[in-house]
């Protein structure tokens, strides 16, 4: 379970996941993607097809017992797709229980890679499914306004991680102001809280330094159009690790490339042209990182939020 | 990872301690691109101040790391203090004098053996003035002073925390720290501090001043574990329930007060959970109960309080342009029932 998140709208988190799922069907995976951009639903559109009849919302709504029903064929073989909610009332926000429902039955789909598109984006439901999958992956562009999300959302991310780990009044408590922006306990990264923590209670601090220690999401800078632009993902990680103490995990960069939103245009799937192009060429690198991981992960077993 | 404040100077161009002069200067001129005032990629994430503080370390570090005498004279001060400041347990000292300072560790040991009562060992602070040319450039970190901080100590409040014992320790995820000197170090946390050498009045850098030395305060899940009357997570199990049987709406005339307490009968009668309210609407839980139990001096300013109360309105469908003011004009009163629950 692979979720493709970023924080910021219109950064390529749908195209990129229908790409990278049709490169691993292409490799003899059976893939399903499932749109869980609750209210902004369009991976069915990156893919080529009309919106399907079934969707999220049918079993949100308990319309549809089964998760497996509302997968439909997206006309690829080996990938299947779950499409995204279409209702306009409030779907962003499903129920708390609801959620736990939809992850349940995520996880349990017959599938080899389960790749979720997430929205935009630093709302609890974007977060949990992020910490919920087993590989997380950050999309970015050479755009402060992307930078500015993610780091937001990686933040975010991180102290989700902690409140739910957390059961322990106070420091719940402290989680929660670092949450505010403005807080007034001066919270501004991971390593403020750990240190307050420390204070109060030090077993719990150096536990919460190995929770950040170990939270690793990946990294994939998009839109890329000149070299200066691919140097931004080393130095992303560098600064990430710097300032906030998270480790990123760089796959790679991906070319900025007319052939892509052509591709959506001409309602095809770029992965699905046999052209090679440097785009093309960068997501199946990409590709063979997340394997890469995978694989490590079959290995070594990944801790994750379970919720 | 450390604050970049509390990095040493090798930490800080993130090499080792063997790193070659080409190692050093690679990795500062990458460091330079990535912290460069116009660099995307510190964007809204370093204050203009802090990447000034950045930037400047990283000079001082790379002037002083490529400069062989004084990186020699660094190493030294280094060496001096915890080697458990270094990530892979080797210094720059050599492993002779690293032996012998685990001996001494182990005697000191012996000497406490229960340290755990103990008060702390003073922190030498003062160091015996180093040529005047040397204290300026090896200087090693920037530490914070160690002024004791804030920190409420955590009154014993009643027991709304869950025993400490039911939380899932991830025990297996914990960092591997390399301990080798320590290996004989009983494991309960233990402060750093003990490692210092202070049976024999060595100059100590500064950098030994980090390690929190605020007084040990009391752990509260401990003391108190009796059983998890108001767990927030019980909340979740309660909304199944809430459709059975709801608390009738409460009526709102022109002389109904508008405070906390209708907030509260009013959430309930919408079969609301403080928990479900706060996931909506992302305010605290903490503001959230605060509001309904008028904590007013645990609330964030007034402009944030309105937009929580209008927030608050829309979701139990209340009137906010009769709520919203009178509740504002109640807090400006300065009414409320501080801290009572």
């Amino acid at each position: 379970m692979i979720a493709v998140g970023g924080g910021k709208g219109g950064i390529g988190k749908s195209l990129l996941t229908a790409n990278l799922g049709v490169c691993f069907a292409r490799s003899g995976k059976r893939v399903v993607l499932v749109d869980a951009d609750l209210g902004g639903a369009n991976l069915h559109t990156c893919l080529g097809i009309d919106l399907p009849a079934a969707s999220l919302s049918d079993f949100v709504q308990r319309r549809v017992a089964n998760l497996e029903d509302v997968v439909v064929d997206s006309g690829i073989d080996g990938l299947g797709l779950i499409s995204g909610a279409q209702d306009f009332l409030g779907s962003a926000n499903i129920k708390y229980t609801q959620k736990l429902r939809t992850l349940r039955q995520i996880r349990r789909l017959q599938a080899d890679v389960i790749l979720l598109d997430l929205g935009s984006g630093t709302s609890f439901n974007v977060l949990d499914f992020f910490l919920s999958s087993h590989l997380g992956i950050v999309i970015i562009v050479p755009e402060p306004t992307s930078l500015e999300n993610s780091y937001r959302f990686l933040r975010s991310a991180f102290y989700r991680l902690l409140h739910h780990r957390e059961s322990a009044r106070p420091f719940l408590e402290i989680i929660e102001q670092a949450m505010l922006p403005n807080n007034d306990k001066a919270i501004r990264t991971p390593h403020d809280i750990i240190r307050l923590v420390g204070r109060m209670d030090p077993e719990r601090g150096d536990r919460y330094r190995a929770w950040l220690s170990s939270f690793r999401p990946l990294l994939v800078v998009n839109q890329v159009r000149s070299p200066e632009d691919a140097e931004l993902g080393p130095a992303v990680l560098l600064a990430c690790r710097k300032y906030l103490g998270i480790e990123l995990d760089l796959l790679g960069h991906i070319d900025y490339g007319d052939n892509v939103w052509q591709a959506v245009r001409t309602r095809t799937v770029l992965m699905m042209q046999d052209v090679e192009s440097p785009v093309t060429q960068r997501i199946w690198h990409v590709a063979r990182q997340i394997e890469k991981r995978m694989e490590s992960l079959e290995v070594a077993g990944r801790e994750r939020l379970k919720l | 990872m450390k604050d970049f404040r509390e990095q040493n100077y090798y930490e800080l161009l993130e090499v080792t301690v063997h790193a070659s002069q080409q190692e050093i200067e690679d990795s500062y001129r990458q460091a330079r691109r990535a912290f460069a005032s116009d660099s995307v990629a510190t964007y809204a994430l370093f204050s203009p101040e802090e990447l000034v503080l950045l930037r400047r370390r990283i000079e001082e570090a790379y002037r002083v790391l490529t400069d062989a005498e004084r990186r020699r004279l660094y190493d030294r001060e280094l060496s001096r203090l915890d080697s458990t400041q270094w990530p892979d347990g080797e210094t720059p000292a050599d492993t002779k004098q690293q032996e012998q300072r685990a001996d001494e560790q182990r005697q000191q040991q012996e000497q406490e053996p229960d340290n755990e009562d103990q008060p702390r060992l003073p922190l030498v602070e003062s160091k015996p003035p180093p040529p005047a040319d040397e204290v300026a450039e090896v200087d090693p970190v920037v530490t914070e002073p160690a002024e004791p901080v804030e920190s409420e100590p955590v009154e014993s409040e009643p027991v709304e925390s869950e025993p400490v014992e039911s939380e899932p320790v991830e025990s297996e995820s914990a960092e591997p720290e390399s301990a080798e000197p320590k290996s004989g170090e009983p494991k309960s946390g233990e402060p750093e501090t003990v490692v210092l050498e202070s049976t024999k009045p060595e100059p100590v850098g500064p950098e030994s001043v980090a390690p929190p030395a605020g007084p040990a305060l009391p752990r509260v899940e401990k003391t108190e574990s009796g059983p998890a009357t108001d767990a927030p997570s019980a909340g979740e199990a309660a909304s199944t329930r809430q459709e059975e049987q709801l608390p009738p709406l409460p009526r709102i005339d022109d002389d109904t007060p508008i405070d906390g307490e209708l907030l509260r009968r009013v959430r309930l009668a919408r079969g609301l959970e403080l928990e479900r309210i706060a996931e909506i609407t992302k305010i605290s839980i903490y503001y959230l109960r605060n509001l309904e139990i008028e904590d007013f001096t645990n609330l964030p300013a007034r402009v944030y309080v309105r937009g929580y109360l209008k927030q608050l309105c829309s979701i139990l469908e209340l009137d906010a342009s009769r709520i919203v003011d009178a509740y504002l004009a109640r807090l400006d009163a300065g009414g409320g029932r501080e801290g009572e629950g």
